[in-house]
């Protein structure tokens, strides 16, 4: 075999969980009075990690931050009023791409889905295959029964709704952004982030010298790698990626 | 799940360290880890939260740039990417 033309690294960045399993390491190791709760006072691995788990954003961590009905904050509703779900919806419904679900989209929306005997919609199908459908049931998901279903889909329309006009466009929906063109250039995918020409400020961008860095390999040796170290040598592959 | 270092942010490199090693051997991943520092500076950099793909050319200059995961993680098209860098390599040979 030749020699490596190509140097993988992944940049590790670990992720929280959550649920009932984690609620319930979270109250061995930290609910010191056994109150079915954890305070400021008996959580000591800072106020960022702290409020991260808080999701129902009452001051304490409880059962309620690791079920879907109790987090009222993040992990619940989407953020910024309509944004998630509408941007979803936005994402798989609009057909032409104009930031307008028509009421014919969404008439042809739901006749092209897949749907089981069970009822269940066939998200990896909705989505075109790719990440996120964990991410897109758990949003979408109205009734809480774990599976995403036809009345889930129109319970979210007829709540975006807002004019009841059949249509969601303009305040009801978050503006789709429009992916950037293939080439290299951050092809992005189904969701089509970032705008083009307008991508996230201070996202390196092709063509821009990469970032350079100097960090430590996550085993045990104290080796570093510095990025610009493969100038000229040899492409490398970059994957910033979470651990739960 | 039941790892306190899976459920809570690390707090140290050294713990942060451990969840990566964790990770890498749970998914058998071939390519080497490496940690970012504690105040993620290289992740603000290159906007890497939660996920993202990029290629850094030979010329040390971005030449792939995906979009924020997890909707715009395009695994396909950052290979796509891989491959014509690889193969502008003259007289190389892919694997």
């Amino acid at each position: 075999m030749r020699g490596i033309q190509l140097v993988g690294l992944l940049v590790f960045m670990p992720f929280l969980a959550n649920g009932q399993e984690a609620w319930d390491h979270l109250r061995k190791k930290h609910d010191k009075n056994d109150d079915k709760k954890i305070t400021t006072a008996e959580y000591d691995r800072g106020e960022a990690t702290f409020k991260r788990l808080d999701t129902n954003e009452d001051g304490v961590i409880t059962a309620d931050d690791f079920t879907r009905s109790g987090r009222r904050g993040r992990g619940a509703r989407p953020r910024g009023g309509n944004g998630g779900a509408g941007r979803m919806i936005t994402r798989v419904a609009d057909a032409d791409r104009d930031n307008v679900v028509s009421a014919a989209e969404w008439k042809g929306f739901l006749d092209g889905l897949s749907i089981s005997d069970g009822g269940a919609v066939d998200v990896e199908a909705m989505l075109g295959g790719g990440n996120g459908v964990e991410r897109m049931t758990g949003m979408l998901d109205k009734d809480n029964d774990g599976t995403l279903t036809v009345s889930d889909l129109k319970a979210h329309f007829k709540e975006l709704d807002k004019n009841n006009d059949g249509e969601l466009k303009g305040d009801e929906i978050a503006r789709r952004r429009r992916p950037r063109g293939r080439d290299g250039a951050g092809r992005g995918s189904r969701d089509g982030s970032p705008q083009p020409g307008r991508p996230h400020p201070g996202t390196p961008q092709p063509g821009e010298l990469a970032p350079d860095f100097n960090l430590p390999y996550a085993s045990a040796s104290k080796k570093t790698v510095q990025l610009s170290s493969f100038a000229g040598q040899k492409p490398v592959a970059l994957i910033f990626g979470s651990y739960t | 799940m039941t790892n306190g270092p899976l459920l809570e942010d690390p707090i140290s490199v050294l713990e942060r360290g451990g969840v990566a090693q964790q990770c890498t051997a749970d998914l058998n991943l071939p390519m080497p880890a490496i940690l970012d520092r504690m105040d993620d500076a290289v992740s603000k950099a290159y906007q890497g939260h939660p996920d993202r793909l990029y290629l850094v050319g030979k010329n040390g200059k971005i030449s792939y740039a995906g979009a924020r995961g997890p909707f715009g993680f395009d695994p396909e098209g950052w290979s796509e990417a891989i491959e014509k860098e690889v193969r502008a390599q003259k007289g190389k040979h892919w694997f």
